[in-house]
């Protein structure tokens, strides 16, 4: 009954004849009754361990999930249970049904592999999942778990007091389809924020390279809707003692490392204030709404957002700014979604600054049609959603209520307000609902597929354009595997270089069963595509500069028709370079 | 003020590097659809206030502590503050302050600002005069260092209880024995990977530590073992009962460590039923909440939310033993629409076949008339008040027509009726009643004319004072108002050298049944610097009783223990309708807890 975070999975499935983990921990092994799944016929049996030699690890918490081979169409639950390991480490569930397994273990003090690195790291994990078949049974599986690492420290302010209620960020690189970004580690244990003695501790840390931030836990503090004209105070600093995010030195952390002592020193900065008028339009109360405000950060994806209420006659003052770059946002919400919307930068450096305006304005509807590759009208159901894939830039941006299309294959969406490359979903993990597969997206005769859609004035049309015979890919790869490695993946995408960017339909990475085999399925029809296998490869690297050019050398080039099933036989390749 | 505001032109600039984003622009345009609002300016002045923040124990002067200023504004029917940081030693000057009534607090993060403490209640600030052109110098504000409890919390193995969320409870009288309430501390405090946790910056007293484990069901365990047993919460030194809880003391300024304990494990139960579902509702619109029902707890307890399937039953699991309100919500835009409650009592087994039954809210209509039977002269907002035991939803308050009619809809439970004069605050007039713009009027803002309830009938007969069942249907009130209030003036003597604030003065009934919170039986008025009362707006009664006290606040003196201790001080004093009473009083000193 440990309330705990979640920690390692390292999978690897020994077969027969492998000696029985000895030493257990601490007294003889209470055997525990198998837990019953009841929904299937197989039976998975395991230990979980620690170290490099390994030992047994008592008292974790294991959870198994089984994702069917072939996942139905539209949106499902997986089959879900869980059980403790007993004093020695071991478990054992029945009545599991066939299909992909995953394994997860939590323990006080112990890590998730798939939190210490990037969406690339989880997704090899993925391609990792041992198989059931129905009714097998599975001996041995072990289940690997690292201790968790701690980083903690005291934080002074510039006289040497300590620095009281400061927030810890603590973040670290990950690659996304945008670029390197810092963002904040996941772990267990809430937000860290530093004691009356200036002392924070974050905890639950995988091994990794960690940059330890110290902010000031809200950037307006004193009463609301005070004018506040304190000029000097403290900014974000980063270790070991710089405000600038590029200068910062991350700390190591390695398995189960305690890294305490780490002292830093907050940098004085001169503050400022920024005032300016809402104007809203008839209808809309000024004291209803508040100003939102965030610092830009283009190594950061995402930094947090203060609040600051709008006066009665529509004023505001947001005080206590650092300098640096910002974006204010007011939203009027009419119930749950935003009717109006306005945005203003600011660039902050140390002087107040008067007279920003934000005007309230409404958003554009987008209204249209979906219809297949011919032009037929089709029907529409409340799984098919239009979806608006908003730029990193406009994150900040609130989004229109998610809009299903209507049974005649017409939608309409309200209060769009920043643009983004349109798509239809259905929430499933393929994205594609039963029988239909997006395509495509027009505004008049203009393909805006891979653009993203301009907003024009109050109102827009956009043709949604589906196919109801997708085509599929499959077949066979073939690679030099090393034990215990990962397995290739099979990357598919379009010639036309217009077409190469991460809102892209036509790009699609899959992985290869261990039996060597692939399947790419709904893929939208076209004649000019590109398919390669490349050895330890994974989605976050598709958007590194430079791969598809590189891979475009080696792919084979694949036609794929509507309707049509190609079947291919390819020969992997290595990583390119980066 | 110090602040420079040099008029830069908007600093709008387009959006980061990345093309294709298209934010509609902002344009400098003067467009009619849009409003902006004209207000009566803020007022300035030429006076100035000069002080100093200390630690009230060492006598140091505090670094950078944040100070405020708050600024009457009468014509705007509010006020305005300002803000400043003290310098390094402490120091600090407001410049360019308006004559009129201004309060001066200071704060510190892991500082409290009150030394007398009754209890643990925070002070509200004293308002002082400030003459045009006045320089005041030698403010001096105390702050005290807040105390600190810090332990660790372990599981039933005695292993550490990781990111459990820590309760710090202060014991509070109330009107039925008292109870507990969370304390506002600085931060919400969780333990950390050692079982850790350190609450820090809390004013001295006797305060209850406990443990809130996660308590909402995330995982399904498989085995029939785990999925009956859970954490309960558990208070110091062990226990899940309130009563057995043991307090322990903290001091300003320093450490209480130690405050160790395990959880306690309690057995898992299962609670199914079903909602009686409003016409024309499916049960996935409905909201099911299901809160612990702790009399002690006088801050709320909610324990988790639920959905009801579309035929309305639902199961919750993996409730831990004790009492429960489970109460379902249909909401529709514009509030509350259907409303239910049913309590149950868990003891480890299973519960089936609860039935909540839903009804839509009460119609409370009515009009509100002078003594002689005419609108009153000025808007008046009628709201509802809920005793301390019901969790029944509030209506929006209403305000009444120009003819004196109103009406209040989504009335549930049982509660009280409240009206009271009200104000729209200035330049906020917009289309549609902005309740929230709606301004109750006091003596303090509106000395002259001012409207009080004098009774409220139902089917003619008087439940002023009452709580209304509004569970049997509409209701239709006659609501009187008088100008005529009573009033109790008078002066007040004390010793100012010796004394840190002006007392104050309470009159509350000798009957301490009327003691409630809220109650209109119950008035208060600060004493100005020349020494003089007012409380107005008491109801008629011959059983009154009436005190001064000395370095004391309105909201401390209400206290039902307070008035207690205050009883054998106080001077008998007889309320006639309309009256004009005149007191002298002598300030008595503050009671110890």
């Amino acid at each position: 009954m440990r309330r705990v975070f979640a920690a390692v999975i390292s999978l690897s499935v020994m077969c027969a004849a492998t000696p029985s983990i000895s030493g257990a921990q601490g007294g003889a092994p209470v055997p525990r009754p198998p837990v019953s799944a009841s929904q299937g016929t197989g039976t998975v049996r395991g230990v979980v361990v620690t170290g490099d030699e390994p030992q047994p690890l008592a008292g974790a918490s294991i959870r198994l999930t089984v994702m069917p081979a072939v996942p139905p169409l539209g949106m499902f639950q997986p089959f879900t249970v869980t059980t403790t390991a007993d004093g020695s480490g071991r478990f054992e569930f029945t009545g599991v049904p066939a299909g992909m397994l995953s394994l997860i273990a939590e323990k006080v003090g112990y890590y998730n592999l798939s939190e210490s690195e990037d969406m690339a790291a989880q997704a090899e994990m993925a391609a990792r999942w041992p198989t059931l078949e129905a009714g097998a049974t599975l001996n041995d599986v072990t289940v690997r778990m690292s201790r968790a690492g701690v980083i903690a420290g005291r934080i002074l302010l510039p006289s040497g007091e300590p620095a009281v209620r400061m927030m810890i960020e603590v973040l670290r690189y990950s690659t996304t389809p945008m670029g390197r970004r810092l963002v904040p580690a996941g772990r267990g244990g809430g937000p860290t924020i530093t004691d009356d003695t200036g002392t924070f501790r974050a905890f639950g840390l995988p091994p990794g390279d960690y940059v330890i931030a110290a902010r000031p836990s809200s950037m307006m503090m004193g009463p609301p809707g005070a004018r506040d004209d304190t000029r000097d105070g403290v900014a974000t600093t980063y270790y070991p003692g710089t405000t600038s995010v590029a200068d910062a030195k991350p700390l190591t952390v390695r398995s189960g490392d305690e890294t305490t002592g780490v002292v830093l020193s907050m940098l004085p900065v001169a503050l400022a204030s920024v005032s300016g008028t809402v104007r809203t339009p008839a209808g809309v109360d000024p004291s209803m709404l508040s100003v939102g405000i965030s610092e830009l950060i283009p190594e950061r994806l995402g930094t947090s957002m203060s609040m600051q209420r709008v006066n009665a006659d529509g004023r505001f003052t947001v005080s206590r700014l650092a300098p640096g770059r910002y974006r204010l946002i007011v939203r009027d919400l009419g119930g749950p979604a935003t009717r109006h919307f306005a945005s203003a930068d600011v660039t902050v450096t140390g002087e107040n600054i008067d007279g920003v305006r934000l005007e309230l304005r409404p958003g554009t509807t987008v209204t249209g049609r979906v219809v297949t590759t011919t032009g037929e009208p089709v029907a529409g159901s409340p799984a098919m959603r239009v979806q608006f894939n908003r730029a990193e830039a406009d994150m900040m941006v609130p989004g229109p209520l998610p809009v299903a299309v209507n049974a005649d294959g017409t939608f309409r969406v309200d209060n769009v307000f920043a643009s983004g490359h349109v798509r239809l979903f259905d929430g499933s993990p393929t994205g594609n609902g039963p029988g239909w597969t997006f395509v495509g997206a027009r505004v008049g005769d203009r393909d805006i597929t891979d653009v993203p859609l301009e907003l024009e004035g109050e109102s827009m049309q956009v043709t949604l354009v589906v196919s109801m015979r997708p085509a599929e890919v499959k077949g066979a790869v073939k690679w030099a595997p090393t034990p215990g490695g990962p397995r290739p993946r099979v990357v598919v995408f379009p010639e036309d270089e217009a077409r190469w960017h991460p809102a892209s339909i036509g790009v699609r990475v899959a992985p290869v069963g261990e039996d060597g085999l692939f399947s790419i399925r709904r893929l939208p029809p076209g004649d000019r595509y590109l398919v390669v296998a490349v050895e330890r490869f994974t989605q976050g690297d598709l958007w590194t500069a430079g791969t598809l050019a590189a891979l475009k050398r080696a792919a084979v080039p694949l036609r794929a028709d509507e309707g049509s099933v190609v079947d291919l036989t390819l020969t992997a390749i290595p990583p390119p370079a980066p | 003020m110090r602040l420079r505001l040099p008029l830069f032109l908007l600093l709008v600039s387009a959006l980061l590097a990345s093309a294709g984003s298209a934010l509609p622009r902002l344009r400098a345009a003067a467009d009619e659809a849009a409003q902006v609002r004209d207000t009566p300016a803020r007022r300035q002045g030429n006076a100035s206030i000069r002080g100093v923040v200390v630690d009230g124990m060492t006598g140091a002067p505090i670094r950078r502590a944040a100070v405020s200023l708050v600024i009457e504004e009468p014509d705007r029917e509010g006020s305005r503050v300002e803000a400043t940081t003290a310098d390094t030693s402490g120091q600090f000057e407001f410049t360019g302050v308006p004559a009129g009534r201004v309060q001066v607090t200071a704060s510190r993060v892991g500082y409290f600002d009150y030394d007398n403490i009754w209890n643990g209640e925070p002070e509200e600030p004293q308002w002082q005069t400030i003459a045009t052109g006045q320089r005041i110098q030698g403010v001096r504000i105390a702050l005290y260092r807040g105390g600190v409890v810090a332990g660790r919390v372990l599981d039933e193995f005695g292993e550490p209880a990781v990111g459990v969320e820590i309760d710090v409870l202060r014991r509070e009288p109330g009107n039925r024995g008292g109870g507990v309430r969370t304390t506002s501390s600085p931060i919400t405090p969780t333990t950390d990977d050692t079982g850790a946790f350190r609450v820090w910056g809390l004013p001295p007293g006797d305060y209850i530590v406990g443990a809130r484990p996660n308590r909402f069901v995330a995982d399904a365990p498989a085995d029939e073992e785990a999925r009956r047993q859970g954490y309960a919460a558990t208070y110091f030194p062990g226990t899940a009962s309130l009563s057995n809880a043991r307090a322990v003391r903290v001091e300003a300024g320093r450490d209480t460590a130690g405050v160790s304990f395990g959880l306690l494990v309690v057995p898992l139960a299962t609670v199914r039923g079903t909602v009686q579902l409003p016409p024309d509702t499916s049960g996935r619109a409905i909201n099911l909440g299901v809160g612990l029902v702790a009399p002690e707890r006088l801050d709320g307890y909610v324990t988790r939310g639920a959905r009801p399937r579309e035929d309305g039953s639902f199961e919750i699991p993996r409730l831990g033993p004790g009492t429960y309100q489970i109460t379902a919500r249909h909401f529709q835009t514009g509030g509350v629409e259907y409303w239910g409650t049913a309590e149950i009592a868990v003891n480890g087994g299973d519960l089936d076949g609860v039935s909540i039954p839903m009804r839509a809210g009460a119609i409370v209509r009515g009009r509100v008339h002078t003594e002689d039977g005419e609108p009153v002269g000025a808007p008046v907002m009628v709201s509802l008040r809920a005793d301390d035991t019901t969790r029944a939803p509030q209506p929006r308050p209403v305000r009444t027509y120009s003819d004196g009619s109103f009406r209040l809809e989504g009335a549930f439970g049982t509660q009280h009726v409240r009206a009271v004069e009200a104000r729209m605050i200035p330049g906020s007039e917009v289309p549609g009643i902005n309740v929230r713009a709606l301004q109750e009027v006091t003596p303090a803002t509106r000395p002259l004319t001012t409207w009080w309830l004098k009774s409220i009938t139902m089917n003619g007969r008087d439940v002023t004072d009452e709580a209304i069942d509004f569970s049997r249907g509409d209701v239709m009130l006659d609501i009187t108002m008088t100008n005529r209030m009573a009033s109790v003036r008078g002066s007040v003597a004390w010793n100012r050298t010796t004394s840190r604030r002006r007392p104050s003065v309470i009159i509350f009934p000798d009957d301490d049944t009327r003691w409630m919170r809220g109650s209109r039986a119950i008035g208060t008025s600060e004493v100005d610097e020349a020494g003089r009362f007012d409380v107005r707006g008491m109801p008629a009664g011959d059983r009154y009783l009436a005190v001064a006290v000395d370095g004391a606040s309105r909201s401390v003196l209400a206290q039902p223990e307070m008035l207690q201790a205050l009883k054998p001080f106080a001077t008998a004093l007889r309320i006639d309708e309309g009256g004009m009473h005149e007191l002298a009083l002598t300030a008595v000193p503050r009671p110890r807890p």
